[in-house]
């Protein structure tokens, strides 16, 4: 009873959210909702027993991510104007809305009621199989990452010429 | 798991990427001054002989390995299209070599992107399961969007690698979603969810596949289409070829398309013709409409190009739309031979089109500051550098597929392929969007030959550039003469690939 109502209050909250970050008036509001959001969303992500990735979530995204956001934000000095959106419906946007509409109702429909149960998502089985069947692509980030880090240098990089 | 003989496996990987951490190492280390005249030769040595030592170990690999639990699977199929992209880099390599030093620009970090890239692309070839499809993905594009925006002072080479970041980002979600969906899909099917192409396989076999199965097998094409330049995903192509640095170009032009077909492939086979039977109706019409709309499109929009760069761009989207219908071919008769056909069709298209971009970086000197060259600037240029203008001759017919090119057979293997399958309809289309194409390359042969100069142009003096050429020239030629031999060896490693 209580995992009900705690999906649907996160559920509401995860939509009024998204709505409210597409609908804000200027970019540091959106940004706060987007936060409201993906906090909303780990609540989804506890209840498929999967505290690892709602950790995550809240960690990574509406922790250091959203502060990455905000802070281009308050660097670029964005203001009102700089969200204002052509308010013009186009054929695109109407058949995108569309497609996305019912995508989502083939998607919702196919999963539902196929009464599978969620994969062990602990912090110890994720752990293991980080060092066992996912040790390649453990690795392999690290270069991911390294390249990231590379490119930045690159781009960033002021010379003195 | 036998972690050390599966790191001994994976030697061409960390070979690349020791060897791009060395020349990073050497670059920092090599003081803050601007690069004086041939003192990164070193790191091209370095570079060159870290993309060699990979590709011969390689080439060295006996039977199918499957390593780090089905992460990585070494296979025919892995080889010969990560051989083929280790190629592209090995080129972008040399011809980076000569364009750097005109322009003036750091050579380091180059080298080191492009040695990142092509780890990505081998991880992409050789990957075992999506994770690792995606990792190295995302590994070659992150290079590449830097590798694009790395002459810092144009604004052109500033907006091609953003269009191409955010473009590409865009389409990398889409791929990752689509993953996310098989994922749950192999597990609601064969009740262990798993991310191997095997198991993919075996659940796609046998099983009835709901709608979120294929919405993932969609989005995931999706993402790999855009990666190949197909049309409705080709957009950012001809704005990031005109902006980047021309050895950038050469090189994403090549080898991702490369690494990209070999995951298109692998995935391809797991899902849609899984266990050797042939694909549906549906699928193979989905991709041979993907490949008419994308030669046809791809070279009527070239022929209006009056800049070489933008030109080429289209003539790659047109070229990725005839491998698209050997991809159809395989789909609907899945036998080695289609593959053979798509790996030398990528093969020759690699050396011809880096050929071709080696030719319009010889017209790029430092003082022009142009992102393009007009076509028409070319006039009179194969008089004055008859070895050039032949070259770039060349490297015209076998894109416009004249025979003795590579060019040539590579086009004829992959509409015999689709013929053999019986998709004849298809290769009428083919060979006329091929004679639409035959146009606008010859007319800068025309203009090299029979035009005459308005100005004077003046071309890079390069060692590595003429041997970067000619290497090209030679590959073009020796496969457009010889192709049973890559045949020969293809037929080798693919056998037995499709169990």
């Amino acid at each position: 009873m209580i995992e009900i109502v705690l999906f649907y209050v996160g559920a509401v909250a995860a939509i009024l959210g998204a709505a409210g970050v597409v609908l804000a008036r200027t970019p540091l509001r959106g940004a706060l909702w987007l936060i409201f959001t993906l906090c909303a969303v780990a609540v989804l992500y506890l209840l498929l027993e999967a505290p690892f990735v709602a950790a995550m979530q809240v960690l990574v995204y509406a922790g250091a991510i959203m502060v990455l956001f905000v802070f281009v934000i308050m660097l670029l000095n964005l203001g009102p104007e700089a969200g204002a959106r052509p308010a013009y419906v186009s054929v695109a946007k109407a058949s995108g809305l569309l497609a996305c509409v019912y995508l989502g109702w083939r998607l919702v429909a196919a999963l539902s009621g196929s009464g599978q149960k969620a994969v062990d998502g602990s912090v110890k089985n994720i752990g293991v199989l980080l060092v066992t069947d996912y040790l390649f692509a453990f690795e392999a980030v690290s270069v991911l990452l390294l390249v990231a880090v590379v490119g930045a240098v690159v781009l960033g990089l002021r010379r003195l010429s | 798991m036998n972690i050390l003989g599966d790191l001994g496996g994976l030697s061409p990987l960390w070979i690349l990427v020791l060897t791009a951490l060395a020349v990073l190492l050497l670059t920092v280390t090599g003081g803050d001054k601007r690069p004086a005249p041939g003192s990164s030769t070193h790191l091209a040595v370095l570079s060159l002989v870290g993309l060699f030592t990979a590709g011969v170990l390689l080439w060295n690999v006996e039977g199918t390995r499957t390593l780090f639990s089905g992460a990585i699977v070494i296979d025919g199929i892995g080889v010969l299209f990560g051989l083929t992209s280790l190629c592209g880099a090995f080129f972008g390599v040399v011809f980076a070599a000569a364009y750097l030093q005109e322009h003036g620009l750091s050579h380091g970090e180059f080298f080191s992107l492009v040695l990142f890239a092509a780890v990505g692309m081998l991880m992409v070839a050789l990957a075992g399961d999506l994770l690792t499809l995606f990792i190295g993905i995302e590994t070659m594009s992150l290079a590449v969007y830097v590798l694009a925006g790395y002459r810092r002072s144009s604004r052109r080479s500033q907006e091609a690698a953003l269009k191409y970041f955010v473009y590409g980002a865009f389409a990398s979600a889409f791929a990752l979603f689509g993953i996310a969906l098989l994922y749950g899909e192999v597990g609601r099917l064969s009740g262990t969810p798993a991310l191997t192409f095997k198991a993919l396989g075996a659940a796609f076999l046998g099983h009835e596949v709901s709608v979120a199965g294929f919405i993932g097998v969609a989005m995931l094409l999706c993402g790999l289409g855009f990666k190949i330049a197909a049309v409705p995903f080709h957009m950012w192509a001809p704005d990031v070829y005109e902006g980047a640095p021309t050895p950038s170009t050469a090189f994403m032009a090549v080898g991702i398309k490369t690494a990209a077909f070999a995951g298109v492939l692998r995935f391809v086979a797991a899902t849609l013709i899984a266990g050797g039977e042939r694909g549906t109706e549906t699928a193979i019409q989905i991709f041979e409409v993907l490949g008419v709309l994308t030669m046809v499109l791809g070279n009527l929009l070239a022929i209006r190009q009056t800049q070489i760069k933008r030109m080429l761009a289209y003539s790659s989207i047109a070229h990725a739309g005839y491998v698209l219908v050997g991809v159809a071919a395989f789909i609907a008769e899945p036998k080695s031979y289609a593959v053979e056909a798509v790996a030398y069709y990528l093969f020759g298209y690699t050396a011809m089109t880096l050929g071709a971009f080696g030719v319009v970086l010889a017209f790029e000197r430092g003082e022009d500051r142009r992102p393009d060259l007009p076509i028409e600037r070319l006039a009179g240029t194969g008089h004055r550098y008859p070895a050039f203008g032949l070259a770039m001759a060349l490297f015209m017919f076998s894109l416009a597929g004249i025979p003795p090119t590579a060019g040539f057979f590579g086009k004829l293997a992959l509409f015999s392929a689709a013929v053999a399958a019986g998709r004849t309809s298809v290769v009428i289309i083919a060979v006329l969007a091929s004679a639409i194409g035959a146009f606008y390359y010859l007319r800068v042969t025309v203009v090299m030959y029979m035009r005459a100069a308005g100005t004077e142009e003046k071309r890079v003096e390069s060692a590595w550039l003429s041997a970067g050429l000619w290497l090209c020239a030679a590959l073009t030629l020796v496969f457009g003469l010889l192709p049973d031999t890559y045949f020969a060896i293809a037929k080798r490693l693919v056998t037995g690939w499709l169990g």
